[in-house]
């Protein structure tokens, strides 16, 4: 039988989204482990997030495709839509 | 009005430059976000026309006293320096006493004791009486703050030059709220476009919240953030200055955020920042601010950014440019990188007019040449904002191709595309977009957190139309605005900045950024492809 072992990811939370923080853990980021194949779908549920709260989601430094399965030490940064000035 | 009465070739601290104060077009009426004071003159920093707007209370006024524009001309006789003092009874000039060499804090408490507390004060600080390129026209907030400043290009050195100290805007005795000629029309518009606005997720979840310093994490996370003169686009201690830590501090100390700089702003997005003590210690603070005297020079202490913010409010300077003027002279080892308390010092000396101060004070460009530092962040003569062009692709087209020089509000990418692996050959065209759009909104006196989309610029066609009792075409607002770049464009050329001089520093062509190595990839051709067109010799 083939072991499918969990992954690790980072998550890091920003603005409204450090709401979201797993109890006992402190910003900005955390590991969080994933099963293999899972995707940021499934991140965001782990978190307990509501799907439809917009959201800009960054994965190693650009914009999150789709939903790719996450790979081992993908860093994964939550924030609301941007602006500035 | 520059372009028409300025010679492009003037100088731009003599007499036949010209300031230009002038409300947007919907100042005064309940349009949301729209009660802008645009600044325009011949930049002393760029040496091309600048347009510069700050929000306030001033705009409000100005378009409720039906003034279309304040015209500073001419140059007084040497050592001359006045208040002018602007009302429905007209406007007078007169002598600004012990005024003269005060900062804009004190400033603004003598005119608002003189002459009421309800009145909008403009004015420059020691900066602009110095005439430094980085000098700012500063404007008070609803609490008589001069926490807002039409900052960039040095336009506070051409209020100097014209030896204008302050203005003071009284609208005692005009009509709140200037009315559309369809005014029921306009109410409704601007119902539906104010709830559009408030719906946004950046403003609901992040404007109100953390104000713009809540960008601060995202543009590090996205390798953009300006860390030690631009070496670098993440910063290792960027927690210590992001937006959360921000809005710790302030509910802490007693601050104050989802503020607004003018009374009936929806988006409220600036805050009151207070001390360890929790006195006030500078308002707004601000996502450029913090970067730009905060990452770019290894300081991650927010009192001592904090303090530089009120320190550069007070004496008038743009705190971006000054970021980047200290990033070089950190570069050059006249003030340790990370030094906090020698930054601070470096900035009084700004205030009182040393040689070093003096430097500084005008800008990047000036501080390089004089410590003969070549890593200079700077393009037509103007200090780069905080967001590094090597990954934010859209914004390095702008910085490179605007006529206002390396400016991050002339037309910046809304949203997270920027980031978004943009297709080669599109990433030309839509900072030119951005940059049509842009100039729109400043005609009209938008601030830029009331867009998030292009339809922002539709909605302010239906406005405009309702206003003038005029049907105006849905192309007006994109043509409007292609009309105002092209004038300004024209205008540079003229003034003798050409196409020569759309390119990003040298250093930044050669460096790849850390830690992700990234490069300004969008080929010479592709700029000069989508950009063809606006520089031919139009009339305006």
């Amino acid at each position: 039988m083939r072991r499918i072992d969990p992954l690790k990811v980072r998550v890091k939370l920003f603005g409204i989204f450090c709401d979201f923080f797993p109890p006992g853990t402190k910003g900005p980021g955390f590991w969080l482990e994933v099963e293999e194949g899972a995707g940021l779908k499934e991140v965001i549920s782990k978190l307990k997030m509501p799907e439809d709260l917009p959201k800009s989601i960054i994965r190693n430094g650009r914009v999150a495709k789709g939903d790719q399965p996450l790979q081992e030490g993908d860093v994964i940064a939550i924030f609301s839509p941007i602006t500035g000035g | 009005m520059i372009a028409k009465e300025v010679n492009p070739t003037c100088s731009p601290l003599g007499p036949d430059n010209k300031l230009i104060l002038a409300p947007g077009i919907l100042a005064g009426t309940i349009s949301p976000c729209s009660q802008r004071v645009s600044v325009g003159g011949k930049s002393p920093l760029t040496g091309g026309i600048k347009e510069a707007n700050a929000g306030g209370t001033s705009g409000q006024k100005m378009g409720r006293l039906g003034l279309a524009a304040i015209v500073l001309e001419g140059k007084p006789e040497p050592g001359r320096l006045y208040t002018l003092h602007v009302s429905r009874e007209g406007a007078f000039l007169e002598g600004a006493g012990d005024l003269k060499g005060a900062g804009n804090y004190k400033v603004a408490e003598t005119l608002r004791a003189k002459y009421g507390r309800h009145v909008g004060v403009i004015s420059i600080g020691p900066a602009g009486e110095m005439l430094m390129s980085a000098a700012t026209v500063a404007m008070t907030d609803q609490e008589g703050i001069p926490a807002r400043h039409a900052a960039r290009g040095g336009l506070g050195a051409v209020m100097g030059s014209k030896g204008i100290k302050a203005i003071v805007i009284d609208d005692t005795g005009m009509p709140k709220i200037v009315p559309a000629k369809d005014q029921e029309v306009f109410k409704k518009i601007t119902k539906a476009f104010a709830a559009v606005i408030l719906e946004r997720p950046r403003v609901k979840h992040r404007l109100h919240k953390f104000g713009t310093a809540g960008l601060i994490s995202f543009t590090n996370e996205v390798n953009s953030l300006p860390t030690r003169n631009f070496s670098r686009g993440q910063f290792e201690k960027v927690e210590h200055i992001s937006g959360e830590a921000v809005v710790a501090l302030i509910d802490a100390r007693g601050g104050q955020r989802g503020h607004s700089c003018y009374q009936g702003c929806i988006v409220r997005c600036s805050n009151k920042f207070m001390d360890a003590e929790g006195k006030h210690l500078t308002s707004s603070f601000e996502y450029e601010t913090i970067a730009m005297l905060g990452s770019n020079l290894d300081i991650y202490d927010l009192d001592a950014i904090a303090r530089m913010d009120r320190l550069c409010d007070d004496y008038g300077v743009d705190t971006i440019e000054i970021g980047c003027a200290m990033g070089v002279a950190m570069e050059a080892n006249i003030l340790p990188f990370g030094d906090a308390a020698r930054a601070i010092e470096t900035l009084h000396q700004v205030g009182k007019g040393t040689v070093l101060g003096r430097v500084i004070g005008n800008g990047a460009v000036t501080t390089g040449r004089v410590f003969g530092v070549e890593r200079v962040p700077a393009i037509k003569g103007q200090g780069l904002p905080a967001w590094d062009p090597r990954t934010a692709l859209a914004t390095g087209v702008t910085f490179v191709t605007s006529p206002q020089g390396a400016d991050h509000t002339a037309g910046r990418l809304q949203g997270v595309m920027e980031f978004d692996r943009l297709k080669p050959g599109t990433i030309a065209q839509l900072s030119k977009e951005m940059q049509i759009r842009a100039c729109f909104y400043d005609t009209v006196g938008l601030c830029h957190f009331a867009d998030g989309t292009p339809e922002s610029a539709e909605w302010l066609v239906k406005l405009l139309s309702a206003f003038y009792g005029e049907r105006l075409s849905v192309d007006y607002g994109m043509e409007t605005g292609q009309k105002v770049l092209e004038t300004e464009l024209n205008f540079n050329l003229a003034a003798g900045i050409t196409e020569a001089d759309d390119r990003l520093p040298e250093f930044m062509l050669k460096e790849p950024l850390p830690p992700t190595n990234g490069t300004f990839s969008v080929a010479r051709e592709e700029i000069q492809e989508a950009f063809a067109g606006l520089k031919e010799n139009k009339k305006s």
